[in-house]
């Protein structure tokens, strides 16, 4: 006798789901703050335009006459030169520095407002991200990530200036000892 | 187990009360639509059932209080409001790349198989996709969630008839399956009419009528009655009457068919005029539920 029958098959088990992974900590920060260079490419985009149009600034004014601005130096007192040479240096720390409170400023202001406003909210709690994590990775754009990357950016535009300026000093063949 | 169970949940907000003593139960596999008029509570008791309000009663999803673990709860739940909610400068890439990166019963080879049949693209914002397109992505991205309950919150708002139906259809054949709930509200009624297994009316913060479509069925039927016989149609009370092409329409709940066969056409009343039969009934006096 055939046993076969048209009956429905019952309802699929719990083991047709799919195994969920399991998901660690670290892995939803990174995402988190992921996300949140996606959304705020400033974070990164305006310390490097910044720093960009300062190195440019600095080219120009170095390019100009270097020749007459070492000898205006070698004219002066040694404690005086020194000052002199590293103003520019100052510079641009200060400006990264304040490049740095603003955005971290705006930032602040905006980030929990915006996805309130634009109702993306309701999807980012669609996900299972609990609010620590996304608050704390929130809070450490402003207090963790924004002051590295000025740093690291100050430092590197720092560098480039020691080199080209060494690289115009050597070029215009003034001599220290002269 | 149930899906949902919700017993005296109530929400106020200053003195607009929303939520007022709401008990709900739904069972899993369901397919629950959830109708009421503007400002009847709706939103608010979906936003308490995804963990997104604060509340007082007792409320249970999937076991769980989804006001102290709705990070735990939305492993297993999905969540679409209207087409608004993506956020726009989200590129398509990025959306994939964030859900397969934060939740645990993502399927990213389904998401793309339904991106396939699409005309987005991968490089698009959702700024520049049209709303069509992103409910279409947004769907992608919850039906390839094995999730167990999925929440829509007038999910067809604004789109036009063609992808409504599209919408549908999707979750139906490529989505629904017994061991999945579904709770639809929405005001666009009739177009989920065929697709619901359960009814509920919410009006001012309660659930006034809760209902298999079995039942409704079964227990409601609404006569075209002839212009000759409105007397004795009229003395079997309707809970609802209504003028259309020229003839009354009675709305008859719990009676006997053959009785009302005699007086007009009988059939199975919409949910639109259910709806406005029990809604329109519950101003002035405060009925039970149907059941």
């Amino acid at each position: 006798m055939n046993t076969q029958t048209n009956a429905m098959p019952g309802p699929p088990l719990e083991t047709h789901r799919v195994a969920p992974r399991v998901i660690p900590l670290t892995q939803h920060i990174y995402w988190a703050l992921r996300r949140e260079f996606w959304e705020n490419r400033f974070i990164y985009l305006a310390p490097l335009g910044v720093a960009g149009v300062f190195l440019f600034g600095y080219l120009i004014h170095i390019m100009i006459h270097p020749a007459n601005a070492m000898r205006a130096l070698a004219t002066l007192a040694p404690g005086k030169q020194r000052a002199v040479i590293i103003q520019p240096y100052d510079m641009a720390a200060a400006l990264m520095m304040g490049t740095f409170l603003l955005l971290a400023m705006f930032f602040c202001i905006e980030t929990l407002q915006r996805e309130r406003r634009d109702r993306s909210i309701l999807f980012w709690k669609s996900l299972p991200v609990s609010d620590s994590t996304t608050v704390l990775t929130k809070a450490s754009i402003p207090f963790v990530v924004l002051p590295l990357i000025s740093c690291a950016i100050a430092f590197v535009t720092q560098f480039i200036m020691l080199l080209v300026s060494s690289a115009v000093v050597a070029g215009s063949g003034f001599s220290v000892a002269a | 187990m149930a899906c949902i169970e919700a017993r005296g949940l109530t929400k106020a907000f200053g003195t607009t009360i929303a939520l007022d003593g709401l008990d709900l139960h739904v069972e899993e596999g369901r397919i629950l639509g959830l109708i009421g008029p503007n400002g009847a509570g709706k939103t608010t008791a979906l936003n308490a059932i995804l963990g997104l309000t604060s509340y007082q009663g007792e409320l249970r999803v999937l076991g769980r209080d989804p006001w102290t673990e709705r990070d735990r709860l939305m492993r297993d739940v999905c969540f679409m409001a209207d087409v608004a909610v993506l956020p726009r400068w989200i590129k398509v890439w990025q959306a994939l790349d964030y859900v397969a990166g934060v939740h645990p019963r993502f399927d990213r080879a389904k998401a793309e198989g339904f991106l396939e049949k699409t005309t987005i693209r991968r490089e698009s914002k959702v700024r520049e996709l049209s709303k069509g397109m992103v409910t279409q992505l947004h769907l992608a991205l919850v039906m390839a969630i094995d999730a167990r309950l999925l929440v829509l919150d007038e999910p067809t708002l604004g789109l036009d008839i063609l992808f409504r139906k599209q919408f549908y259809d999707s979750l139906l054949n490529d989505y629904y399956d017994r061991n999945r709930t579904i709770v639809v509200a929405t005001h666009q009624v009739d177009e989920i009419e065929h697709v619901l297994t359960d009814l509920m009316f919410i009006d001012r913060g309660r659930i006034v009528f809760n209902s298999t479509m079995e039942e409704v069925g079964s227990r409601y039927v609404e006569v075209m009655v002839h212009p000759d016989k409105q007397a004795a149609a009229r003395a079997l009370k309707p809970i609802h009457e209504r003028q259309g092409f020229g003839r009354s329409i009675l709305l008859f709940e719990a009676v006997d068919r053959q009785k009302v066969a005699a007086l007009g056409e009988v059939h199975t009343p919409s949910i639109s005029d259910l709806f406005v039969a029990v809604i329109g009934n519950q101003t002035g006096s405060t009925r039970g539920a149907a059941r």
